[in-house]
């Protein structure tokens, strides 16, 4: 499943146009360039850009943020702090607990925790969980690795890896690109 | 203990708590609509809603009464539905809430200006509307801040004397609170145990209001401790 984008993103000193097609995407570029800016207005919670994002021939961004369906990992991870983490899990619209994604991530045992009770490796799987879980048409991920061991970071790139939903990657780092298999979109600033 | 007394005490709990219960909801509305950033009039607002701070709380009661007093439009109408406001403890309600309110709007701002912005934006992307989002994230989160500004504006409704006395009177019964009971009493030397009766009385309404916010408080972030 292909997703088109092109969009004008209204940066505090500069205008910026970017277009992209493919079905795994990766925002490249170091950072302040804007790249999480443009992932919270695919996203629909921020009014600094403009234009379209079509995936089977629909275009996300005429609709509002919450019927857009996508599953968001946020650059700070963002669990709610007063839910546990099987409440974070379930809290996306129409969301289900995934077994077999929770063993896969490893964060089964930890269902009854509370979000400061983890660890930056442990919330961060769980963030990429609750993406999943409310049944999203595509996923934006921001910088999904940065606080993840070489293990851990191993486990969860087989894991996006065996997904079949469309994404977009931010990062800045190659090598990610690499493994997960994307199509680069330079972002400079 | 002297009826008088007693019914001061009385009358004071249901005016501070009516007041607060009373302003709560639209304390809450008010002080989202006034942290929207595209919100229009915002200025005018705020001049509307904080003006009872700043202005002498006997001036307040006097506006009102010019408001819902029986010569007025409102008060006629009012009047007709067979509600009467002045002299009457739903005047002294009013005047608690009025000039107590702008304080509970500041509590509750604040605790929703101290909001993570990206909680709500997360929330929007996983599918719930704005009012979803108020109720499941906004709102829980604000609990200290809300009960904190509910406990002021208990407090503040406790010492209301100004815009009370000029809208309500001060009606042996009817709509004499502590406040007024203790100004009433201060005239009659023979009468000053029932005065520090209620000077007691209302310190230790203040304690109890503050020693509620403390265990609610302490309920609420144990609760989200180790749930």
């Amino acid at each position: 499943m292909e997703m088109k984008a092109s969009i004008k993103l209204q940066l505090q000193n500069e205008v910026k146009d970017i277009s992209f097609t493919g079905h795994r995407i990766a925002l490249v570029g170091p950072s302040g360039c804007g790249k999480s800016t443009l992932a919270k207005v695919l996203v629909g919670v921020s009014d600094k850009g403009s234009g379209s994002l079509t995936l089977n021939s629909k275009d996300l961004m005429k609709l509002p943020a919450w019927e857009r369906k996508i599953g968001y990992t946020p650059q700070d991870l963002i669990l709610m702090p007063h839910l546990t983490v099987r409440e974070n899990l379930l809290y996306p619209k129409n969301s289900v607990l995934n077994p077999q994604n929770l063993k896969e991530l490893g964060i089964e045992n930890l269902l009854d925790r509370m979000p400061r009770h983890l660890s930056g490796g442990e919330k961060q799987r769980v963030a990429l969980a609750r993406s999943l879980s409310g049944d999203p048409s595509l996923l934006i991920l921001d910088e999904p690795f940065s606080s993840l061991d070489k293990n851990t970071k191993k486990r969860v790139v087989d894991f996006i890896n065996h997904s079949t939903l469309p994404f977009i990657l931010i990062s800045h780092d190659e090598n990610e690109i690499a493994e997960l298999k994307c199509t680069a979109i330079p972002f400079s600033n | 203990m002297d009826l008088s007394v007693v019914s001061a005490i009385k009358l004071s709990i249901i005016v501070g708590l009516s007041a607060t219960l009373l302003a709560i909801v639209p304390a809450i509305f008010i002080a989202k609509l006034l942290n929207d950033k595209k919100l229009k009039f915002k200025a005018l607002l705020n001049v509307i809603i904080f003006f009872p701070m700043v202005s002498p709380p006997v001036v307040t009661g006097y506006l009102l009464l010019l408001l819902l007093g029986r010569n007025s439009s409102l008060g006629k109408m009012l009047e007709h539905v067979g509600i009467s406001i002045p002299f009457s403890i739903l005047g002294a309600i009013i005047a608690s809430v009025v000039v107590g309110f702008p304080l509970f709007v500041m509590f509750i701002r604040a605790t929703f200006a101290g909001l993570d912005p990206q909680l709500e934006q997360y929330s929007l992307s996983a599918g719930h509307t704005p009012f979803q989002t108020f109720m499941k994230v906004s709102l829980p989160l604000s609990f200290p801040g809300i009960l904190a500004g509910a406990i002021v504006m208990f407090a503040r409704s406790l010492g209301e004397f100004g815009a009370t006395v000029v809208l309500a009177g001060n009606i042996e019964g009817e709509t004499r609170t502590i406040s007024l009971a203790i100004y009433s009493l201060m005239d009659s030397a023979s009468r000053t145990s029932e005065a520090n009766t209620l000077l007691i009385a209302s310190i230790a309404l203040s304690f109890i209001a503050l020693l509620t916010y403390e265990a609610c408080n302490r309920f609420y972030w144990k609760k989200i401790e180790w749930k």
